[in-house]
């Protein structure tokens, strides 16, 4: 049908523009990524709705997500299938399952456990209030950026290099007929336009990657399981989307009761039925294709049956506009989906409840600090980048030294997967500001180079046990050698030890010079030791707390 | 045979004729370890003995008109100091013509049909004003000069100290040697080879950069400035550029290491860029005031001397240099620069 095929093909679209600004998340000569790469979250109502709650400045761009609400409140949640490209994944994961039609009928019918998600949407709302928005652990993009990004991206490319580099070692052919022929330029564009310019790893990339593929995996259960059941994106849309104004419409003369759209259909929403949810609808026609009858189409209809001409609705004139309003205020009985109101309070109660226990700590009640919690430059105070921050991992991945990681409990159980430093992977190029550039919702602030250089983040100090002039009487200095800053932040003092032979050597001893060193990790990175280096950055001289400072 | 990664190997890519590698299965120093070792004579030996068979593959040489095949340092100065970038341009491509052609030409250093690789210095991810990395129109006109003489093609690289993908852009040397008809190489995984490097007495083994060794002839093309622990870094550190690996160690010994990478690698040519000098804060630089002009730039084939004379630039000594002295008393060449006779002109 059309269609279907229409659908099918926005769908396509959008996975393939999600993986393409997702590949140009990425470092181009001139300090910019190759493109609008943070657009998936800026037209997610979720992140706007929620760094609202919480309570932080709203970046102009995610306004643009009230379109889709607009949308949303005509089409319901045609987002769902026709843009969401994990929902798209998910869906054609399902097609995958191999199941007798009697089996799908009985698995895409109606349930009650359509309602976890508007739980646990509500619950993430409640946290948002106070402060503790973890609406990125739950949110699409923010799963799929991760996942592919930091998981699935980094291993396809080490896949393809290492391929490649195994063809050009080994060499096969015959005679002047050799492989590398071909492999070479397939290679070398896959170089210019797909892989990364240097291989990334991640830690807790392991993770990521696993809660992805459950994800995926979840589709064996039911028919897009996480989009049913779990998504809160899924629920919020749901909640804009539960009147919409083209519905779908059943001609209930012709239908023969053979069950075929309720297999067909994705989010469980009873298209067989005067009950249909239109909460749980992704409007992708797919019921409308399967009829065998033709019955089903989706057409602008009436929420409820005209009233009598001249009945007053509340307080307004009944017409089918105020009508409308009153059944998107309150749905008729028959699209609901039969949650009550203590449930969907209490949800936001354990959230609420859950964000309060988890302000009382010494970090986020800003008495001490985690030495090992380095964040970007351009982030906000703790407690208000825990707010704001949905845990996307665009920073990780557009760091061009693969510096940003995504924090493991550095930051508290909370701060799982928001972005930090790790200088033995990588370390903060002087000459960037990519972060700053894509975090959608201002958690790391845009900096501009100049402003980004005087932004400390930190401040190395050196273990003075491992240091080579200082613990082995032996030359070093690299770590002043890499000191980016124009004036370095590392200086020497030349001392006069003696070695293991007894003998007197000249040693340049270096120190920190803390009103200077911004804690970019530079000289972290370049020391020789591979296991702990001798130069390590911590969080203390970090120029966003105002608190966790040491030299005046 | 097995490759480090694993798989199989059944030989070497075919490109290097005029490297004569023996790859065996060594059990490495540390226990577990094994990896392939190419041993590799260092160039020079190999080159001579390798002409024996080539023979002699062409008289054409392109030799200039005032300089002298014996000379053996030349020290070229402007007359001038131009602001603009034309003027910074055409003095580059100047100094650096007349310098080789003091030389005897570049004709004396490449023959006909010969693989040139210039090695420049590409460390940093700075523009060619901060004075961190070659002068970009110098490594043109050199790539130039080389394909004139007949070279069969010329490779412009250097394993930089910053992300590659930055630096080759930022410095000006991308742009410029690609369009001077250079082919220039990205290091990458492919790029190293574990090498034995004969003669040497601190670094008996380190990953050298292949397609230096399988060039032809290497030019090497530093740029003179300070280096906090060196004092200065001249042509002899350059040759860091050409290795892999965790390379920051070489700095517990740079007096041992840099003459065995000099002796190892015995560049055909080295032409020091020393038109915009960074006197402080180096290597890295990054503040303007730190680079002062000098307007100058040296060519030779003594590293040695090269490096003294870069000292004196400086107003500091050569011993102070790190592996000059040592330079010297291993035979690379002589830290007194005036013995060699070096042709001294402003142009």
């Amino acid at each position: 049908m059309w269609v279907v095929r229409l659908r099918q093909t926005s769908q396509v679209f959008f996975v393939l523009l999600f993986f393409y600004l997702l590949i140009v998340t990425a470092y181009y000569p001139i300090n910019q990524t190759g493109g609008p790469v943070s657009f998936f979250f800026e037209i997610d109502p979720l992140v706007l709705l929620s760094t609202w709650l919480a309570g932080v400045a709203i970046p102009a761009a995610l306004f643009l997500s009230l379109i889709v609400v607009l949308a949303t409140l005509i089409f319901g949640r045609w987002f769902c299938g026709w843009v969401c490209p994990l929902g798209a994944i998910n869906q054609f994961f399902s097609s995958l399952t191999l199941r007798k039609p009697k089996d799908r009928i009985a698995l895409g019918a109606f349930s009650p456990h359509l309602r976890w998600k508007y739980y646990l949407l509500f619950a993430l709302l409640g946290g948002a209030l106070i402060g503790m928005n973890l609406i990125g652990w739950f949110d699409p993009f923010s799963i799929l950026m991760k996942g592919v990004g930091l998981a699935v991206y980094p291993l396809v490319s080490l896949g393809l290099v290492d391929f490649f580099d195994w063809i050009y070692a080994i060499d096969p052919g015959i005679g002047p007929v050799r492989a590398t022929l071909v492999t070479e330029p397939v290679f070398g564009f896959l170089q210019d336009h797909f892989l990364p310019s240097e291989q990334p790893y991640y830690w807790g990339s392991f993770l990521l990657g696993t809660v992805l593929i459950a994800i995926l995996l979840l589709n064996l259960v039911r028919m897009r399981f996480w989009c049913r059941y779990i998504c809160p994106l899924g629920a919020l849309l749901g909640v804009i989307g539960r009147n919409p104004i083209v519905r779908l419409v059943r001609d209930e003369e012709t239908c023969s009761d053979c069950g075929l759209c309720v297999a067909e259909c994705p989010g469980a929403a009873n298209p067989d039925s005067k009950s249909w949810k239109p909460s749980e609808c992704y409007y992708c026609w797919s019921c409308s294709s399967g009829c065998i009858e033709r019955g089903i189409t989706f057409e602008i209809a009436a929420s409820s049956p005209k009233a009598a001409a001249g009945k007053a609705v509340g307080w307004l004139k009944d017409n089918p506009v105020s009508r409308h309003v009153r059944d998107w205020f309150k749905p008729p009985r028959r699209q609901r989906i039969g949650m009550e109101r203590r449930a969907v309070l209490g949800a936001g109660l354990v959230g609420l409840t859950t964000g309060v226990m988890a302000s009382v700590n010494p970090v986020v009640g800003q008495k001490r600090y985690s030495p090992d919690l380095i964040r970007p430059p351009g982030s906000l105070e703790e407690d208000e980048f825990l707010a704001a921050c949905i845990r996307c991992g665009e920073c990780m991945k557009v760091c061009p030294t693969n510096a940003i990681h995504p924090a493991w409990f550095e930051a508290g159980p909370i701060g799982l997967w928001t972005p930090l430093l790790n200088y033995e992977v990588g370390y903060c190029e002087y000459d960037c500001s990519l972060c700053t550039q894509v975090c959608p919702t201002d958690a790391i602030k845009l900096l501009d180079l100049p402003e980004k250089k005087e932004t400390k983040i930190g401040m190395a100090m050196f273990d003075r046990s491992r240091c080579l002039p200082w613990a082995y009487a032996r030359s070093c200095i690299v770590c002043e050698e890499h000191c980016p800053l124009p004036e370095k932040a590392i200086y020497f003092e030349e001392a006069e030890v003696r070695d293991e032979h007894g003998e007197p050597v000249v040693l340049k001893q270096p120190r920190v010079n803390p009103d200077l060193c911004i804690g970019c990790g530079a000289c972290q990175h370049s020391c020789v030791y591979r296991d702990e280096p001798a130069i390590r950055v911590h969080s203390a001289g970090e120029s966003r707390h105002f608190d966790n400072q040491v030299f005046i | 045979m097995q490759s480090r990664t694993g798989f199989p190997v059944f030989g070497i890519p075919g490109s290097c004729l005029f490297c004569l590698s023996v790859e065996i299965n060594v059990p490495g120093d540390r226990p577990g370890q094994e990896y392939v070792e190419v041993i590799v004579m260092d160039r020079r030996s190999f080159i001579r003995t390798g002409a024996i068979t080539v023979g002699a593959l062409s008289l054409a040489r392109d030799v200039s008109l005032f300089g002298s095949t014996d000379a053996k340092m030349s020290v070229i100065k402007y007359s001038s100091s131009p602001t603009d970038a034309a003027g910074i341009a055409k003095e580059a491509e100047v100094l650096t013509r007349t310098a080789v052609e003091a030389l005897g030409g570049m004709g004396r250093f490449v023959s006909k049909g010969e693989s040139v690789c210039v090695k420049p210095n590409i460390a940093w991810n700075r523009t060619p004003e901060m004075a961190a990395t070659t002068n970009p129109d110098a490594v043109a006109e050199v790539v130039r000069m080389c394909l004139d003489a007949g070279a069969s093609k010329v490779v412009v690289l250097d394993n930089t100290c910053h992300k590659a993908e930055q630096c080759y852009p930022k410095s000006g040397i991308q742009a410029a040697a690609e369009a001077a008809g250079a082919e220039v190489i990205l290091p990458s995984r492919r790029s190293f080879r574990n090498t034995r490097l004969t003669g040497a007495e601190v670094i008996k083994e380190w990953e050298l950069f292949i397609d230096i060794l399988e060039a032809d002839r290497l030019i090497n093309m530093p740029i003179a400035k300070h280096h906090g622990l060196s004092k200065l870094t001249l042509s002899m550190k350059n040759l860091m550029g050409c290795c892999g690996g965790n390379r920051n160690r070489f700095h517990q010994n740079l007096d041992g290491v840099l003459p065995d990478l000099a002796q190892f690698f015995k560049p055909d040519l080295v032409i020091m860029d020393a038109i915009r000098t960074m006197t402080a804060n180096g290597p890295i630089g990054g503040n303007l005031a730190d680079v002062v002009r000098k307007d100058t730039i040296i060519a030779g084939v003594d590293q040695v001397a090269i490096d003294a004379f870069g000292a004196s630039l400086f107003g500091l000594e050569p011993a102070e240099i790190s592996g000059v002295t040592e330079g010297q008393k291993r035979g690379l060449g002589t830290s007194d620069y005036s013995s060699l006779n070096p042709v001294i002109q402003t142009v």
